[in-house]
């Protein structure tokens, strides 16, 4: 079964959200495990070639996670926030940070939705501080031109 | 880019006020009349974050007439967030891994 291609990620405009959704042959309660086991995390989250540790994880309400990228030319990123709210098979909230632009700090919420046959729809949404920020995150996904902003759309563009 | 200047670049961007003088001056130039307005905070306080903003090679200012206009220079931006991939490259990625780690321990409960 194909799954690759239903990765969906939407950034709205005049709001400050990055929308995503992507359907895995996984259970809920797999699609759980792969977020919440550290162990499991730390196979698959990050891109190709790049290292990953994990500092600090604790996956229940109020625990905080930590953890780093090294990209194949030696360079770090650190990440990390906390979660609230209990992890379920429904989805769990979480703060994030980007210890490279500290202070900024996402809101992001996680579902999962069954869709029977073993299958479920992972949908996500990043809350940013501000419309500007998220559209410089989301450059590539950010649809239409805003009035009075085209010197910002300059900007995006040169990126 | 070197990590000094990586350093003076992510440095400048870790504050909120500094980040809002990059959006305005995305819009067009800006004087330090204009960001005091804007940002109701004292002259020297602005300038203050206008210096570290042109150490970090993220703005120019030049002179006309009597005003010292600040101007937004994109080229370090371009490379701090180059430095990490782009959102989408980033999530694709980690679920096409995602898929492969589901893939393996459902092959293993299988086999078991």
């Amino acid at each position: 079964m194909n799954t690759t291609d239903t990765l969906k990620i939407t950034a709205p405009e005049g709001t400050q959200n990055i929308e995503m959704s992507r359907e895995f042959d996984a259970t809920r309660e797999q699609l759980l495990a792969a977020h919440m086991d550290p162990e499991l995390f730390a196979k698959w989250v990050g891109p190709k070639g790049y290292e990953m540790t994990i500092t600090q994880f604790e996956p229940r309400h109020g625990g905080a996670y930590a953890f780093e990228h090294r990209n194949p030319e030696g360079n770090d990123f650190a990440f990390r926030g906390v979660f609230h709210g209990e992890p379920t098979v429904e989805g769990f909230n979480q703060t994030f940070e980007f210890l490279g632009a500290p202070g900024e700090i996402f809101f992001e919420q996680f579902w999962f939705e069954d869709l029977g046959n073993g299958r479920t729809l992972l949908r996500a949404r990043s809350t940013v501080s501000s419309v500007e920020i998220r559209d410089a995150m989301a450059k590539d996904m950010v649809s239409g031109v805003v009035e009075g902003y085209e010197k910002l759309d300059e900007l995006l563009a040169s990126i | 880019m070197n990590d000094d200047q990586l350093d003076l670049v992510f440095g400048a961007l870790a504050d909120r006020t500094r980040r809002g003088i990059l959006a305005r001056l995305a819009e067009t130039d800006a004087n330090v009349g204009d960001l005091t307005a804007l940002f109701t905070m004292s002259q020297p306080a602005i300038s203050k974050h206008l210096k570290v903003l042109e150490q970090a090679g993220l703005i120019s200012r030049n002179r006309q007439g009597t005003m010292r206009l600040s101007h937004l220079q994109a080229e370090p931006l371009k490379h701090a967030t180059g430095w990490l991939v782009d959102y989408r490259t980033y999530w694709s990625e980690s679920y096409d891994r995602l898929d492969e780690l589901f893939a393996s321990l459902n092959n293993t409960n299988k086999e078991q």
